[in-house]
């Protein structure tokens, strides 16, 4: 042994970076090419079962809708001061609590609860977040204490209408940047500051333009919300508006999705918003494969951190979101050509657009899903002890965090099953929803199969892309 | 600079509070107080004085890997911290002070680990900061902590620390290095499992390391590199990297690492069958893995270098036992409250001995306040420290620590899969695990 101890050698790496079983690990144990490209089969098959039944019940399930309950009057703003108590709370909590980001309700809540848990509470329950978000309740406060009931009344400007959504574009992306590149999105004391800003500069956009109109163009999650609520089978009606109006309405159940065919063309602007929803939860989950980072010149194996890749990623990005516009566009303008449409192009993309609703909620659910299993326990820890005073408030203060979930075999296997259905249950909808508006548009059965040719060349490859992403080796 | 001792004779400390110890880890792990420590902890009489005054509690920052791709090791070091801190503050504290731990994440990230490192020294103003595990964070973050002269504590089991790459302010007194592992083991490695050896290893710097030292000591010790087989980081299929494996192999040396390590057992054992040669390896690469799982069969009878031991062995010292009752693990290396829960177990001990270092050495050196001279005292004194007995402390084994290039070296473990768990076969002596120092931090100003 002794001829050992000469060995002067530099261990230049020491501990590996990458040296953990991650819940990819499993995955890559799974036949996962036959999901692949079984998913791809499935929202085929779907597409082909539209082009073989008939249309005609299809749209009476469409108009189906149900009344269930007629919902009682409670004034919004009620919710939304609750929800502005909470968030204050939050924010206090954010600062003065535990430094850990998984020990401080303030990331746990935003990241997990709400950007996750909420988002797929409005595809179930609808609109929610137009009736409890704290802007609202924060306006008025400001209104009254200020006495500026003039500015309620009549707001200092109007709002540029022919900017449609892109305040919400820009805000949404700023976002998106937030969470996906920026280093240390879950750092308490940063987090709070972002959310202090964001609450500010919605509070004076909502008293330049008025509360109504930068809820309904500006504020991201306001338009956020309210496309994914779109989803949902559960509506309030007859009235439909997103400012939270106070009158009583009737709660119906309809077909999931339902409300998309309503939608009839939305603006260019809106047709950016969806793309880029889609487009940024698609880019989280292709910056982390071992392909992207090979690209960026990054070594898998000893991934340097988030720092490395803030360039890189902006781009990334940024050319997801444009490369995902390119190809729905150019979907929709072939389509157009082999379905002989007599609209506007403009028309034709407003209209289409709508089928890439579920496409992204879909990626929400199954790219969030894994982190929600485990850092909503790690929430539901945090709540006990907000403040890191010891305090031990719903008895979960200890809990265990059953983080083994994405490490073990049988239940990776499970999420990954979840996940794949989700993403082939989305394009699924997505084929079925864009055939349904093609058949309003055409003079014939055929001309409208024809016309979703591309459209559905599209699903699949994005079905088989969703399923690639997860299915791929990927950093943490 | 001069050492101030405020304690006149370390060693006539009083004995309350190493009973106080024994009785925390009574409570926390249901031990049965009997007799004395084996342990080396030599608590001085400041111990009562501070106890009497009620001072302000010790902060500890812990660099904490709680996102990113370090995060499932992140979740196993934040568990036995707090077991430690909560068996510390329940004997007594650090010199009568209680721990106040305060966790910051870096996201497995180096320059938001040097940005941790500032908030710590900055704003919580820590006495110490302790925790970084991954390799690149800590060669990111240590530097800094050198500037801003806080004493910093990596529980990574890099050889960065000792090849004196950092400063005078960082220590890795906790858990072993890289190179002193594989110092220990290859004698016996070669000896017992064979001397034709295939090196197959990922492309890059760690695997180069594996590369060149263990093939320096194959020749060192008579035995053939047969062939060396380097696996690009991107691959996650390696069936067609088996055929070059030589028929004659008697060792297959593998250091596999990252998402897709099961997927190479699988299919290692689709080529080989049971014919297949000796296999050794770092448990690093199933680190938090059931050695159940699916795909892993092929390893029984496969032998992996362990720190220490994750399941129970028949010869466990009854430290090991309170240890392993205290940060919640079984007899089968799952989690206490969660049975499919693996621990990171060969690298999570480290987190716990060096809080026992940092208290004892904060005791013996007279430490009080984050001023320059009571740091200095207390960088000299762990500088003066040879030697850490095996006891609560130091569950894993005894530590013999070098002052010049800041780490400890300790007994290993070859343990061998039986059953689908690793019982132990062969441990080590810390002689076997020394190398000639390349280093030395204390001619470095503080």
């Amino acid at each position: 042994m002794r001829v050992l101890l000469v060995v002067l050698l530099v261990f230049g790496s020491g501990f590996p970076a990458e040296a953990h079983v991650s819940d990819r690990a499993f995955v890559l144990l799974l036949p996962t090419h036959l999901y692949v490209w079984g998913g791809a089969l499935a929202v085929a098959f779907s597409f082909a079962v539209m082009a073989l039944v008939p249309v005609a019940p299809l749209r009476v399930m469409g108009r189906v809708r149900w009344r269930l309950i007629r919902l009682p009057v409670v004034p919004n703003i009620a919710f939304s001061l609750l929800s502005l108590g909470i968030l204050l709370c939050l924010i206090i909590a954010g600062f003065a609590g535990s430094r850990d980001p998984l020990s401080n309700p303030l990331p746990m809540v935003i990241w997990t609860l709400w950007w996750v848990g909420f988002t797929l509470a409005h595809a179930a329950f609808g609109n929610l977040w137009a009736a409890i978000n704290p802007w609202r309740g924060l306006y008025l406060i400001v209104i009254a204490v200020f006495r500026l009931d003039r500015w309620r009344k009549n707001p200092l400007f109007t709002y540029p209408t022919r900017l449609g959504f892109l305040p919400a574009i820009i805000l949404f992306f700023a976002f998106s940047w937030f969470e996906l590149v920026y280093i240390s999105p879950q750092d308490p004391d940063l987090l709070a500051t972002a959310v202090i800003a964001y609450a500010g500069l919605t509070l004076t956009a909502m008293a330049a333009f008025g509360a109504r109109d930068w809820l309904y163009y500006g504020e991201a999650f306001s338009v956020f919300f309210r496309v994914v609520s779109w989803l949902s089978p559960l509506s309030p009606r007859p009235r439909d508006h997103d400012d939270g109006d106070d009158t009583a309405r009737w709660l119906t159940l309809a077909v999931p999705g339902r409300s998309l065919l309503d939608l009839g063309v939305v603006r260019l602007s809106g047709l950016a918003f969806i793309v880029l929803v889609l487009s940024s939860v698609s880019f989280d989950g292709l910056s982390r494969t071992f392909l992207w980072v090979d690209l960026a010149g990054k070594n898998p194996l000893e991934f340097p951190g988030r720092s490395a890749v803030v360039g890189l990623n902006t781009f990334g990005l940024l050319a997801t979101f444009c490369a995902l516009l390119t190809v729905y566009v150019s979907a929709v303008l072939v389509g157009r050509q082999l379905g002989g449409f007599r609209e506007t192009i403009v028309e034709s993309l407003g209209r289409y657009v709508v089928s890439i609703v579920p496409i992204a909620f879909g990626y929400h659910f199954a790219h969030y899903l894994p982190a929600f299993i485990v850092d909503g326990q790690y929430a539901v820890r945090a709540a006990s002890d907000p403040l890191a005073l010891g305090w031990n408030l719903f008895g979960t203060a200890g809990m265990h965090v059953h983080a083994a979930i994405l490490s073990n075999h049988a239940s990776v296997q499970i999420v990954y099953n979840l996940q794949v259905a989700g993403i082939v249950a989305a394009h699924v909808m997505a084929v079925v929803i864009a055939h349904v508006l093609a058949v309003r548009q055409a003079d014939t059965p055929k001309q409208a199969i024809l016309s979703q040719i591309p459209m559905t060349a599209l699903m699949i490859g994005y079905t088989v892309f969703g399923l690639w992403l997860l299915s791929s080796p990927t950093v943490g | 600079m001069s050492k101030k001792i405020r304690d006149s004779d370390p060693a006539r400390g009083p004995q309350v509070t190493r009973r106080g110890l024994f009785k925390g880890a009574a409570t926390v792990a249901g031990a049965t107080v009997a007799g004395g420590l084996a342990g080396g902890y030599i608590p001085n009489a400041l111990t009562r004085q501070a106890l009497a005054q009620g001072d302000r509690p010790i902060k500890i920052g812990f660099q904490a890997h709680r996102t990113g791709i370090g995060a499932t090791y992140g979740r196993w070091y934040e568990r036995t911290t707090r077991a430690a801190v909560k068996l510390i503050n329940e004997s007594g504290g650090i010199a009568g002070r209680q721990i106040d731990l305060i966790i910051e994440d870096d996201g497995t990230d180096p320059k938001r680990g040097a940005e941790v490192v500032e908030k710590f020294a900055n704003l919580h103003k820590v006495d110490v900061a302790f925790g970084t595990l991954f390799s690149h964070v800590v060669v990111g973050s240590a530097p800094r902590a050198g500037e801003l002269k806080l004493p910093y504590f990596v529980v990574s089991e890099g050889y960065h620390v000792a090849s004196g790459k950092l400063n005078r302010y960082v220590f890795q007194p906790g858990i072993s290095d890289v190179r002193s592992q594989m110092t220990a083991i290859s004698g016996w490695v070669l000896n017992n499992l064979g001397k034709n050896v295939t090196i197959i290893y990922p492309d890059y710097a760690f695997g180069y390391d594996h590369r060149d030292f263990f093939g320096a000591a194959v020749k060192a010790g008579g035995g053939k590199v047969n062939a060396l087989i380097p696996i690009p980081p991107t691959e996650s299929s390696f069936t067609r990297y088996f055929p070059r494996i030589p028929k004659d192999t008697d060792l297959l040396y593998h250091v596999m690492v990252g998402p897709g390590v099961l997927t190479f057992v699988k299919e290692l054992g689709e080529h080989f069958g049971s014919n297949r040669p000796n296999l050794f390896g770092f448990i690093d690469s199933l680190e938090g893995a059931d050695l159940g799982s699916p795909g892993l069969e092929f390893l029984e009878g496969t032998h992996f270098w362990e720190a220490i031991p994750r399941y129970a062995q028949p010869d466990d010292t009854r430290y090991q036992k309170i240890y392993r009752k205290a940060v919640g693990v079984t007899d089968d290396a799952k989690s206490v409250a969660d049975a499919k829960d693996t621990p990171t177990y060969s690298h999570m001990f480290g987190c716990w001995e060096t809080l026992f270092i940092i208290k004892r050495m904060m005791e013996q050196s007279g430490y009080r306040e984050s001023t320059a001279g009571d740091k200095a005292n207390f960088i000299e004194t762990l500088e003066n420290a040879h030697w850490f007995n095996e006891g609560i402390e130091h569950p894993q084994g005894p530590k013999q620590f070098n002052g010049k290039t800041h780490q400890s070296y300790a007994r290993q473990n070859i343990s061998k899969v039986v059953n689908r768990r690793l019982t132990r076969v062969h441990q080590t002596e810390i002689a076997d695990s020394l190398y000639e120092p390349e280093a030395d931090y204390t001619k470095m100003p503080l």
